[in-house]
């Protein structure tokens, strides 16, 4: 949305979960207008990117967990906290949680608690608190037991409505997740409730900002007109009015307007129904300060460092079905994978498959140096031969495996536009070589590149991994690998 | 046998001169229209690759009329179901601006 903003738009106005995105968009804006980042830029008066702002509704970020599986932590006799998350996932490899990646609003602020956690504050969090070495020793600790990183909290909660408990006992999501997951799925479908934990060292919120875009300063851009001016002023207006505040609280959200009681008779948040005790009006306890932006900044940086490091395998299709605009799409689109990968400890390899292995590249730190030689290998890709989809896929998680590696998150993302048809090992044989691993097997995720791809055996082999499938064509391959990256 | 002496008429000179002239010209015209027309296929035959397979074409900005009163919001995934339902009631309301466009609302999820 903030890259969006940025250059000639098709909106005139944004809603970001967080206003840190309107923070992240003015830096940017200043950094493109001025030439210059940092505190230093500036841009003349009159052309900044946000004009007015409102916001309408907030929430705070929370943990939330299956009913049974928050008592396993002690809620609800007891506060929980992120150490206490982490004590129970190394204590119990099969407890899994994640907090999805720091693109998203609910990942960067959850990580942003947990550097204040580490740091023992709630409030002024400074790059020399963020950045010492105990803060980031507990930072890591917390992170060293996510199950992987990802997309946002819609895509979790509609994996959690497919797979229940086995996808995931916990994670970092806006408190409004849990009230409307309890009304459509525990309430309507029969399934176990969520429940917020708030964590007990302090929680950020989220804080739903509706911004105005003073389009027009560039010369090839429309400019926002009067009349546009007029309705976003109208629209935020009936967006705070008594009767649509109501109407978000009703929906989850915790109103703007501080007089609206929280707890009365139909609000989620009320004594019965079944939120009841789901969810904690009073709660949390201690709301951290958001910090300024340079911290951010600086946060998302050093979280890199503390993260859980990853080793993926790259398995891509390069059989004579991909030449044309297919393989150069595929080059694209790894590249961008590739580039995304930015953690100091990630390890990427990559298999190129065609009648048997082209190409094998073993996993490997992605410097400069390394990332440079991947790139190269990826341009050079062509296509020719046949598909021996399997035998890719089994010589990834073979690799994986032998390295037991079990510190990172072990990943395979495998993407064909064909049908298997050269292979020497079976399905059978994968589902073997996956149970016979010591540690966690490595999780798969699958990409169907056009209609012709075996999407049957595709969806088998995510599920063997316990990963994804994913359909793809040349117009969002590069979007759809991007977005994998997150996992990451 | 007396060797005729050929002597060159001015106006027959004339004449060839223009005749030659013309097709010159013409040749010159056609060929620079049939190259053109040529040049304007490759380069369109390119965009259409490019656009096709989303290489690095200029984005198409959207346009809106001067006095336009619709507002598009980009709103993040989560509150996107939310909002939306809200700028249908707000849509609903049938307001317009002092002269006399329609306000709209219109979100998109991002």
């Amino acid at each position: 949305m903030v890259d969006a903003a940025l250059d000639r738009p098709g909106f005139q106005a944004i809603s970001p979960d967080s206003s840190l995105w309107l923070d992240q968009l003015d830096q940017a804006w200043t950094a493109q207008t001025s030439g210059q980042a940092g505190e230093e830029a500036a841009i003349p008066v009159g052309q900044q990117r946000i004009g007015s702002q409102v916001r309408y509704a907030v929430s705070p970020i929370v943990i939330a967990a299956w009913e049974s599986a928050a008592r396993e932590l002690g809620w609800p006799d007891q506060p929980v906290g992120w150490e206490d998350i982490q004590q129970l996932a190394t204590q119990d490899p099969d407890f899994k949680w994640n907090h999805p990646s720091t693109s998203t609003a609910a990942g960067l602020l959850a990580t942003l608690a947990e550097f204040y956690a580490g740091a023992g504050l709630t409030r002024n969090l400074t790059e020399e608190a963020a950045t010492a070495p105990e803060t980031l020793e507990y930072v890591k600790n917390v992170e060293s037991t996510i199950q992987f990183y990802g997309e946002g909290e819609e895509v979790i909660v509609q994996r959690l409505a497919e797979e229940g408990r086995d996808f995931l006992d916990a994670f970092v999501a806006q408190e409004r997740v849990v009230i409307d997951w309890n009304r459509t799925q525990a309430d309507q479908q029969g399934q176990e409730r969520l429940v917020a934990i708030y964590p007990k060292e302090g929680a950020l919120w989220t804080d739903h900002p509706l911004a105005l875009l003073e389009l027009g300063s560039r010369a090839d851009e429309l400019a926002t007109t009067n009349n546009q001016h007029l309705t976003f002023q109208a629209f935020a207006d009936y967006l705070t009015s008594a009767d649509v505040q109501q109407q978000l609280l009703a929906s989850g959200y915790r109103p703007a307007d501080l007089s609206i009681p929280l707890d009365a008779p139909g609000s989620p948040f009320a004594d019965t129904g079944v939120n009841a005790g789901a969810v904690d009006w009073r709660q949390p306890q201690t709301t951290l300060q958001m910090p300024g932006p340079a911290v951010v900044d600086v946060v998302k940086n050093v979280w890199r460092l503390t993260k859980r490091p990853t080793n993926v395998y790259l398995v891509v299709d390069a059989s004579g079905s991909m030449s044309g605009p297919k393989i150069i799409r595929t080059r694209q689109a790894l590249t961008a994978f590739v580039n995304q990968i930015q953690g100091d400890r990630d390890r990427v390899g990559m298999i190129e498959f065609g009648d048997g292995l082209k190409a094998f590249t073993p996993l490997r730190v992605m410097d400069e140096g390394n990332r440079a030689d991947l790139l190269i290998q990826i341009d050079a890709m062509e296509a020719s031969g046949g598909t021996a989809l399997i035998d890719a896929v089994y010589a990834a998680v073979a690799d994986l495996q032998a390295q037991s590696d079990g510190e990172a998150i072990d990943a395979v993302v495998v993407m064909t536009d064909g049908k298997e048809n050269s292979s020497a090992y079976e399905l059978r044989d994968l589902q073997a070589l996956l149970r016979s691993g010591a540690g966690r097997p490595p999780v798969i995720f699958t990409i169907a590149f056009g209609k012709d791809a075996d999407e049957e055996l595709l969806q088998a082999i995510a599920e063997l991994g316990g990963g994804q499938f994913r359909r793809a064509d040349a117009t969002d391959i590069e979007e759809l690998y991007r977005i994998i990256s997150t996992y990451f | 046998m007396k060797r005729s002496k050929s002597r060159s008429n001015p106006k027959r000179v004339l004449v060839t001169v223009g005749v030659l002239f013309a097709v010159l010209t013409f040749f010159c015209i056609t060929f620079t229209m049939v190259s053109a027309i040529f040049i304007r296929n490759i380069t369109n035959n390119a965009s259409t690759y490019v656009d096709a397979y989303g290489e690095s074409s200029a984005p198409e900005a959207m346009t809106w009329e001067p006095d336009s009163a619709e507002l598009t919001i980009a709103v993040s995934p989560v509150m996107a179901p939310v909002l939306q339902a809200l700028a249908g009631q707000f849509n609903g309301q049938n307001l317009t601006t002092p002269d006399g466009q329609p306000m709209n609302v219109q979100v998109v999820a991002y």
